[in-house]
């Protein structure tokens, strides 16, 4: 059997690799697993087999091919530049596309591609507070879709710029109160913003090897977002983000931008009144956004506004904390070895709160650190804080 | 021995979490770096992760009463199939192996497992002020295993040496499975003359006389400063004159590292910021030392650069020393950049010449490289005559393939012929062991006879060093 790895027409990519073994150095899988098939390098020459047709999409490749964060570091550190992370999802494209009827992957794309409209139904908001309580440690309340309003405006002024936003599926469901503080911030400083009934990016979907799905959700938000006339797009979700500027959603009128870059390149927000207590605050750059938008240090440069803030070092920087989406649900083990390592060097910083601008990292750091009383959160939500929003 | 019961042996010895038998984990253990290793297939029949000697020594021992080949693997990183399996049997990977036993700082030493990578022991011995000298280009993935194995080396030889000089002692599962530590068993001295000097004889033995299980190592006080040089030449024979040049004025730089015209194209199109001048050799020189010492170095070398003809820069400055660094840290990566539609392939790439000599060599590997018509980006580590070919070819195309061979051969004689050795630093393993005679002469037949006395049923490593694979 043959396949075919396509990624932008540039097949050349796999024969660039000179398996080098560069990319083992920042594989945060590998350095739990330690085992070469953990190994990025390792992937990229199994995509190449399959590519070649000398082994078949099974089993025995979606498992070690599934034994990857998609965090993006072996790409940054890639000498010969292959976009790895890139390869392996089209790899897993592969594998899925050998299992058509795959009752996982059914289910799978259905609750994704429809996962909009699953919150308004009350068996499944049960079923996730269900899930999330006990296992996640959250405790949702109503879906954040619902408690925000398609057009909000700022108050007693013209809005300065009309923006959208884009609502994330975990923030959505499993943080609500993120997606609440984004949009009163935002309206606070000014804009008018539009958060319309959209479909989840398509970045699981695409992870999990889905590109025909991630790729027709990806189209119609585009469709749905180009409606309104907006002057730019704004998600709080690194992830989203990376996944919506990576595939050009926002290559028009409407660019793409993180929460943490949109204050500081567009907003130049104010600096906010209110004093916090608990200061010291240590900055998680998610992965996505460290890699996938080369934004490191944005959340801290943001940070650094708000009055009683003490930003402190994670000894060794940011890392990946081991979540990446349904990686933590498959890989356990892996996941949890990840996650206890930088839980151990954030502890050891001092911080009393961690701030992220990642659902997953968020949901993952909180199981990490809640035993030691350090929260997590997001930037959105200290702002709303400083600057004494309610409502 | 059929795989079920070699599966259930292993299990026997190591936890059955950390052996890998299916088909496709094993096929991720046929390669390391070398252009050679995707050419066969090489798999292993098992993979084994050993994290204790009591584990190696009952591997070895199994294997060796039951004639199955065993090949240890670092991080995979080599250019020679050192660590691939040529005669399939067991796979031990080490590379999880990686504790930094003890730093013992007043003795200036410490103790390692084989899995350790390079940089980050640096970074360890960065806390107590110290640092192990040898520092590979490979220095972010490769194993202090691997390095023991092969006898790494890099930039730094021309003022450090190589790995060899740096090891201490080592503790070895011998092919039967039994236990040596060589360099004293007990010993925490610097030096030691006492018996057959068996722990250099380990050193890059390349995984043929036995598995390293733990490395005392010796470091070093870490240099308070560093400058960085970067002259430019139109004649590419210039630049080994002033090389010499600075040799005879009594300055032992730590790094002098050359980029002819190709690889100062390659890394302008790889990187156009870096602006290199598109002269026929760069010469980078790097100094290390006391503050006051390292501006006397620098500046004298900068004078000597200018009495040979070339434009010169010295700089202390952090910032700049990376910018002017830089052309050298991307030319392994940018070789490929010459041919969009082409492929860097390790082979023949480590050649080592007197430095009487290096011109003469580069002359010559260009000329060979136009007579096949292969794409070769030549530099390297010109201090100490070591040359670095990138070849770049389009993998998929027989002839090409067919040409590199031919040319990868005339290199290697190349080198011999002009007093050199076919590798400064990469090994031999498979991709160099049929010019093993031509090196060594009735001298192979006594790396022979060591082999044999120590591994007589050859189940250590088989396919390398000693015969032609």
């Amino acid at each position: 059997m043959s396949a075919s790895i396509k990624l932008d027409a540039k097949e050349e990519y796999l024969k660039k690799c000179v398996r080098c073994g560069q990319c083992r150095y920042v594989c945060p899988v590998l350095a739990e697993a330690g085992r070469e098939p953990a190994s990025p390098r390792g992937k990229v020459y199994l995509a190449g087999l399959l590519q070649k047709g000398e082994i078949s999409p099974g089993r025995q490749a979606e498992r070690i091919l599934s034994l990857c964060l998609t965090c993006g570091a072996c790409a940054a550190e890639c000498p010969s530049g292959l976009p790895v992370d890139r390869i392996i999802k089209a790899a897993r494209a592969l594998t899925a596309e050998a299992r058509p009827y795959s009752p996982h992957r059914l289910i799978f794309r259905q609750i994704f591609a429809r996962q909009h409209l699953l919150g308004s139904f009350p068996a499944f908001a049960a079923a996730l507070k269900k899930l999330a309580d006990p296992w996640l440690g959250l405790a949702p309340g109503k879906p954040a879709r619902s408690r925000i309003p398609v057009i909000s405006v700022p108050e007693n002024r013209k809005p300065r710029l009309k923006v959208g936003y884009f609502l994330g599926c975990a923030t959505n469901h499993l943080l609500p109160e993120v997606a609440l503080s984004t949009v009163r911030v935002l309206r606070h400083l000014g804009c008018e913003v539009i958060t319309p009934p959209s479909h989840c990016c398509g970045l699981p979907l695409e992870t999990a090897g889905e590109r025909d799905l991630a790729r027709r959700l990806l189209d119609e938000n585009r469709r749905i977002f180009g409606s309104f006339g907006l002057d730019a797009v704004v998600t709080d979700c690194s992830s989203c983000s990376h996944h919506l500027t990576e595939n050009g959603f926002g290559l028009h009128s409407q660019p793409v931008y993180e929460f943490s870059e949109f204050l500081a390149g567009v907003l130049n927000p104010p600096r906010p009144s209110r004093e916090l207590e608990g200061g010291a605050v240590a900055c998680h750059d998610p992965c996505h956004l460290r890699y996938g938008r080369k934004l490191g240090g944005r959340i801290l440069q943001v940070l650094d506004l708000i009055p009683g803030i003490a930003p402190v070092e994670i000894p060794g920087g940011s890392a990946c904390c081991g979540g990446g989406g349904t990686f933590s649900l498959k890989h356990r083990a892996l996941s949890a070895g990840i996650l206890g390592r930088y839980a151990a060097r954030i502890k050891s910083s001092g911080a009393q709160r961690v701030a992220t601008a990642c659902p997953s990292c968020t949901i993952q750091l909180d199981r990490g650190l809640k035993a030691s009383g350090i929260s997590v959160c997001h930037p959105a939500q200290l702002f709303y804080a400083s600057y004494g929003l309610s409502g | 021995m059929d795989s079920a019961a070699l599966l259930k042996a292993m299990k026997k010895i190591v936890d059955p979490d950390r052996i890998l038998h299916n088909e496709l984990e094993r096929r991720l253990y046929s390669y390391d770096s070398s252009f050679l290793s995707v050419r066969g297939r090489y798999c292993p029949d098992i993979v084994v992760l050993p994290r204790s000697t009591a584990e190696v020594s009952g591997i070895m021992a199994f294997a060796c009463k039951n004639g199955i080949p065993v090949t240890p693997r670092g991080a995979g990183s080599g250019e020679t199939c050192g660590c691939v399996p040529a005669r399939g049997g067991i796979v031990m990977d080490l590379s999880g192996w990686d504790t930094v036993e003890e730093v013992d700082v007043p003795n200036m030493q410490a103790l390692v497992r084989p899995g350790v990578v390079h940089s980050r022991l640096n970074e360890h011995l960065a806390r107590f002020g110290l640092f192990f000298p040898p520092d590979p280009g490979s220095t972010r993935m490769c194993t202090l295993g691997g390095m023991v194995a092969n006898n790494s080396s890099g930039m730094r030889a021309v003022k450090y040496g190589t790995t060899e000089q740096y090891i201490l002692g080592l503790e070895v599962v011998l092919p039967d499975g039994e236990v040596i530590v060589t360099g004293g068993q007990n010993c925490r001295s610097l030096k030691n003359a006492s018996g057959i000097n068996l722990t250099k004889i380990f050193v890059g033995s390349e995984g043929t006389l036995g598995v390293i299980t733990l490395i005392r190592l010796r470091v070093w006080p870490r240099p308070r400063a560093r400058g960085i040089a970067m002259a430019c030449f139109d004649r590419l024979e210039q630049a080994p004159e002033a090389v010499l040049d600075v040799y005879r004025a009594g300055i032992l730089p730590s790094g002098i590292e050359i980029l002819d015209q190709s690889a100062i194209a390659a890394v302008n199109l790889y990187r156009p910021e870096t602006n290199l001048p598109p002269v026929e050799a760069i010469l980078l020189f790097e100094v290390d030392g006391n503050p006051a010492s390292v501006e006397w170095e620098g500046r004298e070398i900068e004078e000597i650069m200018k009495k040979n003809g070339a434009a010169v820069e010295w700089s202390t400055d952090p910032q700049r020393m990376a910018a002017l660094w830089q052309g050298r840290s991307v030319v392994a990566a940018a070789a490929a950049r010459l041919r969009p539609d082409g492929t860097r392939v390790f082979a023949g790439e480590d050649v080592c010449v007197p430095l009487g000599r290096v011109a003469e060599a580069l002359r010559k590997i260009k000329d060979l490289g136009r007579q096949y018509d292969i794409v070769v980006v030549a530099y390297g580590h010109i201090g100490d005559g070591n040359i670095h070919t990138a070849l770049v070819i389009d993998p998929d195309n027989p002839d090409e393939v067919a040409r590199l061979d031919r040319l990868v051969d005339e290199i290697h004689r190349l080198a011999i012929d002009l007093g050199g050795t076919t590798t400064g630093e990469h090994g031999v393993g498979m991709v160099r062991s049929a010019y093993s005679p031509l090196e060594h002469g009735n001298a192979l037949e006594t790396m022979r006879r060591i082999k044999e006395a120590l591994d007589p049923r050859g189940v250590m490593n088989p396919g390398k060093i000693y015969h032609p694979w």
